[in-house]
């Protein structure tokens, strides 16, 4: 009797708890990219000029571009969760492998857009940069701090996708247990939302 | 007792790429309205189809469509917090 207790305590699964605990983490992820978005409007309202000046000079093209890579890793990922849920495995670890490939094509964008900046002299404390507006000077600090803690975010993801693909190809993540994926693609997910703010606010508002 | 899966439909692949194309064409509004000068409305409408993306990602990829009504609610909190710290800030960004 005791062992068959201790059984199904052992194989219970808490799935409501898990997606709980992964929703409530989220939260803190957007109240701390929500700090730094309060940040950028109140000195936006403080130095429109400068902003207006600063955000000419970053490459819409190249923000858009990441945009649609961004949107499409997106799908992908909730792809490789129905796929998973269809108990088409192999499907699934393509989505995965998929996914894990467009945020590497992501962060590749960002190192060509951040490497003509800082090429241009554009980094924090440069000389450069220094000499430019007190408003340029924190558009500027916005960017590189807002789009590098974005960026570690997407690292970190393609992180926990390596595990996911890992689990997904042992059976550990598999059609009746899917939760550890789902909540990878919530992260994911939220990261992608976090994009999609920033994209128009530092791209395209000049 | 509760089942260990809470019975979620898998969304079929449609509705994915269905959103995916509405994400893509939000975009693409976003980026042709900055061609017009709305001046410091522009903000609000960057922001407004911002929150519209925000709401698919949210609705179909995340699944808070099949989520029941306490991880629908418990999304007002973050975002109500936030809501109070703009207006907080902002009280003393426009009153100093």
């Amino acid at each position: 009797m005791e062992d068959t207790l201790n059984n199904t305590a052992e194989h219970h699964r808490d799935y409501t708890g898990a997606k709980m605990g992964m929703w409530l983490f989220l939260f803190t992820e957007m109240l701390l990219f929500g700090g730094m978005f309060i940040l950028y409007a109140v000195y936006r309202f403080e130095y429109p000029a400068d902003f207006h000046t600063a955000a000419k000079e970053l490459d819409t093209t190249l923000g858009a571009v990441n945009t649609l890579i961004l949107l499409t890793s997106s799908l992908t990922m909730a792809l490789s969760i129905a796929a998973l849920q269809k108990n088409r495995k192999r499907l699934s670890l393509v989505f995965q492998v998929v996914t894990m490939l467009l945020g590497a094509a992501f962060l590749g964008n960002k190192y060509v857009e951040w490497g003509a900046k800082i090429h241009h002299g554009i980094y924090p404390n440069s000389g450069h940069l220094l000499s430019l507006g007190k408003g340029q000077i924190l558009f500027y600090g916005l960017y590189f701090i807002m789009t590098g803690l974005h960026g570690l975010h997407v690292l970190i993801g393609i992180g926990v996708f390596l595990f996911m693909f890992y689990f997904t190809k042992s059976g550990t993540v598999a059609e009746d247990n899917s939760v550890k994926l789902e909540n990878a693609g919530l992260y994911w997910h939220l990261v992608d939302i976090i994009w999609v703010f920033l994209f128009p606010l530092f791209y395209l508002i000049t | 007792m509760e089942k260990s899966n809470t019975g979620h439909t898998a969304a079929g692949f449609k509705t994915y790429i269905i959103t995916w194309i509405a994400l893509v064409m939000l975009t693409a509004l976003t980026i042709a309205v900055t061609k017009f000068e709305f001046g410091a409305a522009s903000i609000l409408v960057a922001l407004a189809i911002a929150s519209v993306k925000s709401g698919l990602i949210l609705y179909f990829f995340m699944h808070l469509r099949y989520e029941n009504w306490f991880f629908k609610l418990a999304f007002l909190l973050p975002i109500l917090v936030f809501a109070l710290s703009i207006w907080f800030t902002f009280l003393d960004v426009w009153y100093r």
